[in-house]
């Protein structure tokens, strides 16, 4: 009973992480490692630098 | 037939074969046919049976009941034979990934997302004041609508976009119809959102207006996006769930406190603004919103608003099925056959079509469906969960706040929905309009509007115009039901109010953004120093042209005699169901171009009634020779009084309010003209476009190339034992092997 709990637990968190961007992160540390393995990904910090940067030149609407 | 067939031998196939969910075993028959007899009950209940009242519940019944079916067999319908969709085709997210924006996500992960951009305040203000008509007429068209219209809208812009690398909606019309076409509907998009946010933006006003609990919490939210944007650039950059956590509390703090601020007499000096002051606020916030980097202000505030939009719709839906109301609206009010309703003047026919746009169908997702959610699906196929069955989710939201709205007194809606010029804004002026209406068995006293308004924290609940204010009543009779019991009604009236402001500033906010970089890329083509974004004072000066726009007609509203948003708001609804008739020209020109054209009525149909709606209810605006409903009718003879030299005329009392009428009139008259023309163009280009496609034969199709798929996931949000098994096999491929692209 408890393991179910925790496996539901686990993937509501999973889910919201999504939904929030939060994984946002670790979708592009899977890209570069998988695409590019010769290069140094960015770090976590320097990758939200990054991310807000490149949302304020693509706003993205919000509906009504 | 075995597998479908991929170019790589050693990969599973792409895409799995859909036999079990073609078969009918005796299971699947008895549990559709439990579906189809119980929204069948319900809707008996709540069309035929004329009882003296109706249980929510039956709301809830006929409307998912509906969804289950038009989802499980007409989007399944579109989905085989209109928009064929090829899970061994990769998906732009597969052959464009570059880890960014371009993301193959997990379509559960990515339905939350796409539902939290599609959903905000609007189906939640529309059906609110619709009710006016009673609850039948707004129930049979979010329903209805929805199924035939909205999802079908957003399922195929979205399925378009995702053909073609995720293009914008601009982009496609340019596409299809060339420049001028293009700039016609790029034009048309940007006026409609200026009437957008600013009928948005007036909708907080109203709430907000002389509510110092109101006022306090929703201000607090600057220096909780503030905090929340600078702990994730300095303390824990990308802790996004962990810092929606904290602002949650910090939110949930602000109500509380509020109420306790509201209570002081140096919170009550400071937090009650009159209308005109909170709209000049919210001016200067979405200027300063717009230009500031998205991390400081507009992203924590996005985060909040999911967080919020997720969480309290879900707890709706929990509350509504566990308190179960009971509805004593009729099914048709006196209202539902006359044209001059006191919350808001037309016909039913096409007016009420206008006020439920978002909830039925809302062309505003046609920017969204064509904008971030087609660069994420993994699988063509997701399409049809994500587009119509996003849709139908919001439609699912508009019922519960027409529940929320109907489940409040009759007498206090009118008393709450009327025009401060009818009700003098006083409780004793509201309760005799409200019994000046003559509707039977529909009353008010002034101690029932005290009441309310002392149970709810608020000075006075009358000429609370605007939705807002009534749905946060509707949504706080039903949770304190629930949780709290009358103590925390004033708490969960506020809790309302917030999270609709919450969802609206941020519309408004990315809104202005958006229209402005629309704006600097119009303007582009004429100086194109405007196309670099990243030029600080074209910034600037786009944004300033974007919000005097959106400012100007919501301080029109706001100070408007005859009573703002009754007069406006068929106008946002126009402007809305108007762009959708831009996505859908669009769409049925790619159809046309695609060569199905007997599948052409799927689009022709949505197409065709809401080209009606949207002429008619403008030609009712514009030649109306009914003062209440049109814009030039009233115009000229405000005009006409002023002339005579009179000074006070209808419910407008003095000549600079005559003035202001007489402005206001013309503005929303051309308006009015402006869209309709634009549209039309839009329209007819799309019409030519179908006609040349009939008498040619060729396959005109501006699609990306087609990239071999080389991965699989499920199209459901529950994966068929096909599926599962294909799944598994994929599992067991190395991660080297799998996805074509990458940048």
């Amino acid at each position: 009973m408890a393991d179910v709990v925790k496996r539901a637990w686990g993937g509501f968190l999973w889910w919201a992480r999504g939904v929030t961007g939060e994984s946002k992160y670790q979708a592009y540390l899977d890209h570069e490692r998988r695409v590019h393995p010769d290069r140094e990904p960015m770090t976590e910090r320097q990758f939200w630098r990054d991310e807000y940067a490149r949302q304020n030149a693509n706003p993205e609407g919000r509906c009504c | 037939m075995a597998d479908v067939a991929t170019s790589k031998p050693e990969l599973p196939p792409a895409a799995a074969e859909e036999t079990s969910s073609k078969r009918w075993t005796p299971l699947k028959i008895i549990i559709w046919a439990a579906i189809a007899l119980l929204g069948g009950t319900a809707w008996v209940m709540l069309a035929l049976v004329r009882g003296e009242t109706v249980n929510a519940i039956w709301f809830v019944f006929a409307s998912v009941a509906t969804y289950l079916i038009f989802y499980r067999f007409y989007s399944k319908y579109i989905e085989r034979k209109l928009v064929k969709p090829d899970d061994t085709r990769a998906t732009p997210a597969e052959y464009l990934a570059n880890g960014r924006d371009y993301v193959a996500t997990d379509r559960r992960v990515l339905f939350g997302h796409h539902f939290a951009a599609i959903a905000g305040a609007g189906p939640l203000v529309g059906p609110v004041l619709a009710a006016q008509m009673g609850y039948l007429p707004g129930t049979i068209w979010i329903i209805v609508g929805v199924v035939l219209a909205g999802a079908v809208q957003d399922y195929l812009v979205l399925f378009f976009s995702m053909r073609r690398g995720g293009r914008s909606l601009g982009q496609m019309a340019k596409d299809e119809f060339g420049r001028i076409g293009g700039a016609a509907a790029i034009v048309a998009t940007l006026l409609i959102m200026v009437i957008i946010t600013a009928i948005l933006a007036l909708v907080v006003v109203n709430a907000l207006g002389e509510s110092p609990w109101g006022v306090f919490s929703v201000a607090m939210t600057i220096p909780i996006a503030l905090f929340m944007g600078a702990y994730l650039r300095w303390i824990r950059p990308g802790k996004v769930l962990e810092i929606s956590v904290i602002g949650f509390a910090l939110l949930m703090a602000a109500i509380i406190g509020g109420g306790m601020v509201a209570e002081t007499a140096w919170g009550q000096e400071l937090f009650t603004l009159d209308r005109v002051t909170i709209a000049w606020g919210i001016v200067i916030y979405g200027f300063v919103a717009a230009v500031l980097p998205v991390w400081i202000l507009l992203t924590p505030r996005d985060y909040l608003s999911t967080f919020m939009k997720i969480g309290v719709i879900a707890g709706l839906a929990v509350a509504i099925i566990v308190v179960r109301p009971e509805i004593s609206v009729p099914a048709f009010t006196e209202f539902a056959s006359g044209d001059t309703g006191p919350v808001w003047p037309g016909s039913l026919f096409p007016f009420l079509f206008v006020t439920i746009a978002c909830g039925a169908l809302s062309g505003f997702h046609a920017l969204i469906a064509s904008g971030t959610t087609p660069k994420m699906v993994e699988k063509e196929k997701q399409t049809r969960m994500l587009g119509y069955g996003g849709m139908l989710m919001e439609s699912f939201v508009a019922i519960m706040a027409l529940v929320a709205a109907i489940s409040i007194d009759q007498g206090i809606y009118y008393a709450m929905n009327s025009a401060a010029a009818n009700t003098q804004g006083t409780v004793e002026g509201a309760a005799a309009f409200v019994q000046s209406l003559g509707l039977t068995g529909v009353s008010v006293t002034p101690e029932q509007l005290s009441q309310t308004a002392a149970a709810v924290g608020e000075e006075s609940v009358v000429s609370r115009t605007g939705g807002a204010p009534t749905l946060a009543l509707g949504l706080a009779q039903i949770m304190h039901s629930w949780i709290g019991g009358p103590s925390m009604m004033a708490f969960w009236y506020h809790f309302a109010i917030m999270f609709e402001a919450l969802f609206i500033l941020t519309a408004v906010d990315a809104g202005t953004r958006v229209a402005r970089f629309m704006l600097q890329d119009s303007l582009g083509n004429v100086i194109p120093k405007f196309k670099d974004t990243s030029w600080n004072l074209g910034a600037w000066i786009c944004t300033a042209i974007m919000v005097a726009a959106w400012g100007a007609v919501l301080l029109m509203g706001v100070t408007d005699p005859l009573g703002g948003i009754n007069t406006l708001f068929p106008l946002f609804g126009i402007a809305n169901q108007l762009l959708a008739a831009i996505a859908l020209a669009i769409v049925l020109a790619i159809v046309a171009k695609r060569r199905s054209f007997k599948l052409l009525w799927i689009v022709a149909l949505p197409l065709a009634f809401v080209t009606v709606i949207t002429v008619t209810a403008s030609a009712f605006k514009v030649f109306s020779p009914v003062p209440q409903v049109g814009y030039w009718a009233n115009h000229f003879a405000f005009r006409g009084a002023l002339e005579a030299g009179e000074t006070s005329f209808g419910t407008a009392e003095g000549v600079p309010a005559m003035e202001a009428v007489v402005r206001n009139t013309f503005v929303q008259g051309s308006l009015s003209v402006i869209f309709v023309v634009l549209t039309l163009v839009v329209i007819g280009f799309s019409i030519a476009h179908v006609i040349k496609a009939l008498r040619s034969t060729e396959v005109v199709d501006h699609e990306d190339a087609r990239v071999e798929s080389r991965m699989f996931a499920p199209a459901g949000f529950l994966p068929t034992a096909e599926e599962r098994e294909l799944q598994q096999r994929w599992d067991a491929v190395p991660d080297e092997h799998k996805h074509v692209g990458g940048h």
